[in-house]
């Protein structure tokens, strides 16, 4: 009874409330009823019944209040896994929902008036509420009360701590501020920085110059003062004495002006490099999220995998807040649930083997992220059984992949080598979970892929831990720098085994080839001026530079003119005009500025391999095919349609023509002066430049006009074929013929056939 | 008689000159006046004119968006068209180099010293595609009239004259305007 105003101004802001959580209110249910058994589902429609109850209290409709209540029990049952919705159920709560909507909608005078019209029916829905909570008929008894519900509804695990009913819906609010931004700004703010860079580190140089000059003035001022004690020897050279003393002045007023620039200069220098350098870093780090942002679905992922392979199991991470770039981050994920899954399901025991073992019940798989010596680390652990290394050895002999005494031989780290091995499995049960035949080496090979390295190891009886290795951030390569013909390579340091620099006399040859020993093993040597097709010939050293790549039971060595070093390249993606490049998969700038290409290891393996196995088999092709496309006449496909472009070009293809296509006017136009063409094909409705204007360009064109021009077109009316032949054209096709014989025949009878 | 007719004449001269203009006289005259000048400037496009080996090219001034110095170009492994010189780096961003002299078939002009003979880099640019090319010399900005402009020759099968609009001269030089379309066209064509 404070005065009309202040109720009203309250009735308002309930107003609003109400208006609000049942437009969320409506959208969650239908959610909820399209995955009625899910429990994630029930909570933001729990949310809302409880985000109305709080506000009619305040403004004091009972009533609602009430109904609200009821509804928000049943559905924190439904939560708990108490009871179980039907869709009956939430037919009561949608009529509910109704009443909500219909309040939201009237005047506060309305709303005053609301609870004694509408008593009777609220009190039905309360009723229907009671009778769900004591298990009452609508529904059909769902409850099974045998097994555990088939999906937990919460997890057992430390909660996530959320408020019970937030003031505002949490997904209105950004979480962290991100903003949205255009790989391509990025990329150019990456090139940008990194060049601010390269260009701040001319500037020690320069200083250095300084500072050269500086001493050019001290040894000046030495000289002079040693030109004075002379002269004072002769005391009548006054006026020599006198130039000197000038002289020195002005070396003097020099070293001054050049000292203050020095040292702003080197000041200069210092603020220039530290900015550009955090520039740099500010920009690679914006493309970083926490790796807990990977990490969020396999927490779920393991309880539910151990439940149903009847085991105890939970997951711990560490160093959520670890950044990784977000290309690393995805790619990451199959990965890790490949390890999750292998650790779950030959690692972790049952929890009778546990107990018997002396282990807790329940099994830990730990995931520790962090950073350590410019690489992302990242090891998976269980506390499971651990890895028989005598049982391992046995069955690398049992599958023949070494002998019985080089067994003996390896160390535990190369025999952990093993179960990477495609085919290679240590389970002696296949699952559904793991243990195809299909398990490290997957793990391995996209591991790879994402430019990192993965090794086992293992502590019998306690576990085994997965070390991953991969790069923080695929921006940033180490790479090893090695001059062929002429040019800088960049060769991602985590697919180079290793480097050698070999003599003449360490050279063997072998069927032709020649090849090194290094610890053991027989490299084949190719040059990679010959599989990147580059110069001819070989450096003129009496050395050999070789970059050893490849795995442990196939290396190649690839010899090139000389090694730069290892540096740390910002990967810049080739220009896209270009297609893909074979063995090439990126670019890079040097620390002068210069440019580089990295290598596709995996890439370039294979084209030496198919160079060492068969010759150069795709170049030889290439050649063949240039030179028989001369001989054959070459049409000139224009049309917009991609459909009726390539089913002309494999129609004449079919027949031996050469096709060449262009998509509109324009371009057929441009491509017509470009190719010596023996006939155009034009359609006649394209952009830019409609066929019949494109088939006029052509005939009003000294050199092109000789060329026969074919319109096919949808157009059959008698007058547009007028327009076609008027424009120049020397025949008129209409689309719905051209898919038999008649385009061919039309087309030998223009130019005949195609080898002539 | 000179002395009889002067003044008569100049009395008849005074009434010719001095008539009254027909009506619309001066509105059309003034028409005609403003009307050239302009579309004089309408026509006359700017372009930049530039050596490539010994022939003197135009572009539009439009295609154009800096001329550097020379920079190291580095090759790409595979690709053996010519008009393809490689990557190269100007501030920090890589570029697509081609060779002019390749695309338009003329040859490098040795005349200077063998290699050196290429000073700068024209930067290109066309709907958003850049190109990077080394030429022999920049002679600059240039304004041509539309009916300056010669027609190629059409006899002539070389390649440079497909790609010429038409010919210009500047001082004693005869210079072809590129047709940028087709050239970008083109390079489009090589680098793919």
């Amino acid at each position: 009874m404070n005065g009309d105003l202040g109720d009203l101004s309250m009735m308002e802001l309930f107003k609003a409330e109400i208006e609000q959580q049942s437009a969320q209110l409506n959208s969650a249910l239908l959610e909820l009823e399209s995955d009625l058994k899910n429990p994630q589902r029930i909570e933001p429609v729990m949310r809302a019944a409880h985000s109305v109850k709080g506000a009619a209290r305040i403004v004091g409709l009972n009533l609602l209040t009430g109904l609200a209540h009821i509804m928000e029990d049943v559905l924190v049952a439904a939560q708990n896994g108490e009871l179980a919705l039907s869709e009956d159920h939430l037919d009561v709560v949608f009529r509910t929902a109704d009443i909500f909507s219909q309040l939201a909608a009237m005047t506060p005078e309305e709303i005053a008036a609301w609870p004694e019209r509408n008593e009777p029916v609220v009190g039905q829905l309360v009723a229907q509420f009671e009778g769900i909570l004591k298990g009452a008929p609508p529904e059909p008894p769902a409850v099974e009360p045998s097994e555990p519900p088939p999906v937990p509804p919460v997890a057992e695990l430390p909660a996530p701590k959320e408020p019970p009913a937030p003031p505002t819906a949490p997904s209105s609010a950004p979480r962290d501020g991100v903003v949205r931004i255009s790989a391509d700004h990025l990329n150019r703010l990456m090139s940008l920085s990194a060049e601010a860079l390269v260009q701040s580190g001319r500037l020690a140089p320069m200083g250095k110059a300084v500072t050269e000059h500086r001493r050019a003035h001290l040894r000046m001022a030495d000289l002079v003062d040693r030109l004075q004690d002379e002269v004072a020897k002769f005391p009548l050279a006054v006026r020599l004495a006198e130039l000197i003393r000038e002289a020195s002045d002005h070396n003097d007023a020099g070293l001054r002006s050049v000292t203050g620039h020095q040292e702003e200069l080197d000041s200069f220098t210092r603020h220039s490099t530290l900015l550009s350098e955090r520039l740099y870093r500010e920009v690679i780090a914006s493309r970083m999220r926490p790796f807990g942002d990977a990490a969020d679905g396999f927490r779920r992922m393991v309880r539910d995998i151990a439940r149903s392979l009847g085991k105890k199991a939970r997951l711990e991470v560490e160093g959520r807040s670890t950044p990784v770039d977000r290309d690393v981050l995805e790619d990451l994920k199959a990965p890790l649930n490949h390890l999750l899954r292998n650790a779950l399901d030959h690692g972790v025991e049952s929890p009778e083997e546990r107990v018997a073992a002396g282990k807790p019940e329940q099994g830990t798989i730990r995931i520790e992220v962090r950073h350590h010596g410019g690489m992302l680390v990242i090891e998976v652990t269980d506390d499971g059984r651990g890895i028989d290394l005598g049982r391992l050895r046995e069955r690398v002999v049992e599958r023949g992949l070494a002998t019985d005494e080089m067994v003996g031989d390896l160390s535990d780290v190369e025999l952990l080598e093993f179960p990477f091995l495609p085919g290679f499995s240590t389970a002696s049960q296949v699952t559904d979970v793991s243990g195809r035949g299909v398990g490290l080496d997957v793990v391995q090979t996209m591991v790879r892929d994402a430019g990192g390295s993965v090794r086992l190891s293992t502590r019998p009886g306690h576990g085994v831990t997965a070390h991953l290795h991969l790069p923080v951030t695929r921006s940033v390569l180490r790479a090893l720098v090695a001059m062929i013909d002429g040019e800088p390579y960049a060769f991602p340091l985590a697919a180079v085994r290793c480097c050698l620099v070999v003599g003449p006399d360490d050279l063997h040859t072998a069927e032709g080839r020649q090849y090194v020993i290094d610890d053991g093993d027989n490299i084949g040597l190719v040059s990679a001026r010959e599989v990147l097709e580059l110069g001819p010939g070989s450096p003129d050293t009496t050395e050999v530079h070789v970059i050893v790549l490849g795995t442990k039971d196939q290396l190649y060595g690839l010899e090139v003119d000389g090694f730069l070093g290892q540096d740390e390249f910002v990967i810049r993606p080739l220009d896209p005009r270009l297609g893909k490049v074979a063995n090439i998969s990126a670019a890079a700038l040097m620390a002068d500025g210069s440019p580089v290409l990295i290598v596709d290891v995996d890439d370039l393996i294979h084209t030496t391999d198919a160079m060492l196995s068969g010759g150069r088999v795709g170049r030889a092709r290439r050649h063949s095919g240039a030179s028989a496309a001369t001989r054959r006449k070459t049409v000139l496909v224009v049309d917009d349609s991609i459909t009726v472009r390539e089913t002309e070009r494999s129609l004449l293809e079919n027949r031996g023509y050469a096709v060449d296509t262009a998509v509109d006017g324009v371009d057929g136009w441009n491509a017509a002066r470009l190719g010596a063409y023996d006939l155009v094909i034009s359609d006649v409705d394209m952009p830019r430049m409609t066929g019949i204007e494109f088939v006029k360009k052509l005939k009003q064109d000294p050199r092109l006009r000789q060329v026969p021009v074919m319109i096919v077109s949808y157009k059959d009316r008698e007058e547009d074929r007028m327009a076609g032949l008027d424009a120049g054209a020397d025949y008129y096709l209409t689309k719905s013929s051209f898919q038999d014989e008649l385009l061919l025949n039309a087309v030998v009878d223009l130019i005949g056939e195609a080898g002539a | 008689m000179s002395d009889d007719t002067k003044p008569r004449s100049v009395a008849g001269a005074r009434r010719l000159f001095d008539r009254p203009p027909p009506e619309g006289y001066l509105e059309q005259w003034a028409e005609l006046l403003a009307q050239p000048l302009e579309k004089k400037l309408d026509a006359t496009t700017p372009v930049v004119v530039f050596r490539v080996g010994v022939e003197w090219l135009a572009l539009p001034c439009g295609a154009f968006r800096e001329i550097t110095s020379t920079q190291p170009i580095h090759r790409i492994p595979h690709r053996e068209d010519p008009v393809l010189l490689g990557i190269m780096s100007i501030r920090g961003e890589l570029h697509l180099a081609v060779s002019l002299h390749a695309l338009l078939e003329i040859e490098k002009d040795t005349s200077d010293g063998p290699g050196e003979a290429c000073s700068r880099m024209v930067v290109i640019e066309k709907d958003a595609e850049t190109y990077v090319a080394p030429v022999e010399e920049v002679h600059g900005l240039h304004r041509i009239a539309e009916g300056e402009l010669a027609p190629a020759p059409v006899t002539v099968e070389k390649t440079a004259a497909t790609h010429t609009r038409g010919l210009f001269m500047i001082e004693d030089k005869s210079v072809a305007l590129l047709d940028d379309e087709l050239v970008f066209c083109n390079l489009r064509r090589h680098v793919e």
